[in-house]
């Protein structure tokens, strides 16, 4: 019989440890639907006080981020020696980026009470995102360490789908930097944070279609290009995103069958990382970095509406504004977009290689 | 051959792709929007005199019998003040957003632009607004005034939805027009000496 250590056998906090890493990036990802519903709700209803349905979500999964952390700091101390000087930097980023998410909620209650309604992009907020981060991506490389040679597997386990989660909330949290650093909704009355229209939109065009190509193709490469994976992250990706930011507002609904038309290229991307070779493959990253002004909609209408439309962007008015710039912008933004693509696939081939997973 | 295959699936799926979402489907999403939201106020007023010293009440519901829209904003101005203090008091609110005060000399929107054209303020208001507004939506702000002077106490009642797609999207629809170049309905309550 084995012999166990504070209550349980290794084995048993092995588990542990790689359920409470789920877990944890089940929490941020719970956290960037609050976000994201929280930026919708903004635009819609303006609400007024901190107490409010996305931030109750917000931070109902930032207690599921903290009290898994908590449980992954103690299961990883009572790990083998090798497996838990392999796992010690992840454990001790997510706990610095839990300490960050947690400073965030006070920091954002005493902004909400002195500056009253704030921007997206505060100090808190900011903490917020980068706490995220932080314990997305942490989690997200202790569940591929953990699950290494599960993954790379001819046939599918559970570690392969639970890898989605950790995927996804590392591309949810760094959207979610990425939409406070190029949105215009960050002047308040007590402070003008909006960024510089033109370089929100350059932002734009390349830091969106770099990450959504990088995380699609880390789905490929972490489970040895097995089709399937990058095509449930970037589903999952385009349903979280119509449930927070298009259902939403009644006036977009319309839109959800040309939103989910975004399947396609999806799916095209995963076959080719799954049948063709590595130089074939970079060159598919052009696909999801071309169509990023679809994946994105409808929340980039307003960043690239500063420089192309200039128009007040209502709810009831956001998809006519989105597609009439359709014709001047996506000319423009399809080839850096496709380039920034490309990078992405080489960017995200080189992480897995260097957690030794090629 | 499976090769083949595969490179005219993907082909003919990114073309299929790229035609429907920038050419086929773009242009139904580029009519406006046709909707035609239309308020409605109903101002009921306590009394039309009054002895200076005494209140009145002003109540006013607001209703949106129209299509859907973003905002509805009801404003009530007093041009015969300088300064709201505490002559004008806010006793029932339920619209969902609070209410903003309007000083002298503050910018304000005008001609039913929603800002793209704007004016200073040459009286105090209230401006009182729901977003959305759906259909049937009714929305109610009650007001204590007490007039510190004798004379023709007045009120500008007016309410526009934005945005502002057709006239009927405000209201009144005639009548007054105030320094901002929008209709208004006009109320005046006579206060005497005691």
């Amino acid at each position: 019989m084995e012999k166990t250590i504070n209550f349980l056998t290794r084995k048993q906090y092995s588990g542990l440890f790689f359920a409470s890493t789920i877990l944890v990036s089940l929490g941020v990802l719970i956290v960037t639907i609050g976000g994201s519903w929280d930026v919708t709700n903004h635009l819609l209803n303006r609400p007024e006080t901190f107490f409010s349905p996305p931030h109750a979500i917000l931070y109902a999964g930032v207690a599921i981020a903290l009290a898994s952390t908590v449980i992954k700091f103690f299961s990883w101390k009572n790990l083998p020696d090798e497996t838990k000087s392999q796992h010690a930097k992840q454990v001790k980023l997510a706990i610095l980026g839990i300490a960050i998410l947690i400073g965030a909620g006070p920091l954002d209650f005493f902004w909400h009470s002195n500056f009253g309604l704030d921007g997206l992009l505060s100090p808190p907020h900011l903490f917020l995102i980068f706490g995220m981060m932080l314990c997305s991506t942490a989690s997200m490389t202790s569940i591929v360490r953990y699950s290494n040679k599960k993954l790379i597997s001819n046939s599918y386990t559970l570690f392969h789908f639970l890898i989605i989660a950790g995927l996804l909330a590392v591309l949810l949290s760094t959207s979610g930097l990425f939409y406070s650093l190029s949105l215009p909704f960050s002047d308040t009355a007590h402070f003008k944070f909006n960024p510089d229209p033109y370089f929100a939109v350059v932002f734009t065009t390349i830091a969106f279609p770099f990450l959504f190509s990088s995380i699609l193709c880390l789905s490929s490469s972490f489970v040895n290009h097995k089709f399937g994976i990058a095509s449930i992250v970037g589903t999952l990706f385009l349903i979280i995103n119509a449930v927070t930011s298009i259902i939403q507002n009644s006036f977009l609904i319309p839109t959800l069958g040309f939103y989910f038309l975004g399947v396609i290229p999806i799916v095209i991307f995963d076959v080719m990382l799954s049948n063709f070779k590595i130089k074939l493959q970079y060159l598919a990253g052009i696909i999801p970095g071309a169509c990023f002004y679809f994946f994105y909609f409808p929340l980039i209408t307003h960043t690239y509406n500063e420089v192309f439309s200039h128009q007040i962007v209502w709810p009831s008015m956001t998809a006519l504004i989105y597609f009439e710039m359709l014709e001047p912008v996506f000319p423009l933004v399809v080839a850096p977009a496709a380039i920034a693509g490309i990078l992405g696939t080489i960017f995200a081939n080189k992480i897995t290689k260097k957690l030794r997973l090629i | 051959m499976k090769k083949l295959f595969l490179y005219c699936a993907i082909a003919v799926s990114l073309v299929a792709y790229f035609s429907l979402t920038l050419f086929v489907l773009p242009p139904s999403f580029l009519e406006k929007p046709e909707l035609v939201p239309q308020p409605t106020l109903d101002v009921k007023l306590e009394k039309s005199e009054i002895n200076l010293g005494e209140s009145f009440e002003i109540k006013i519901t607001s209703n949106n019998i129209g299509d859907p829209a973003d905002i509805q904003i009801v404003s009530i101005g007093f041009p015969s003040l300088g300064k709201i203090d505490d002559i004008v008091k806010i006793t029932e609110f339920d619209f969902t957003q609070s209410p903003h005060y309007v000083l002298i000399g503050d910018e304000v929107g005008s001609e039913y632009t929603a800002g793209l054209k704007t004016v200073t303020a040459k009286h105090p208001s209230i401006e009182a607004f729901s977003r959305p507004v759906n259909t049937g939506d009714q929305y109610h702000i009650d007001l204590e005034i007490t007039p510190d002077s004798v004379g023709e106490f007045t009120i500008y009642v007016k309410t526009v939805i934005l945005p502002h797609y057709t006239d009927l999207a405000h209201y009144p629809q005639r009548g007054h027009l105030d320094y901002q170049d929008e209709y208004v309905e006009v109320y005046s309550v006579t206060v005497s000496n005691p």
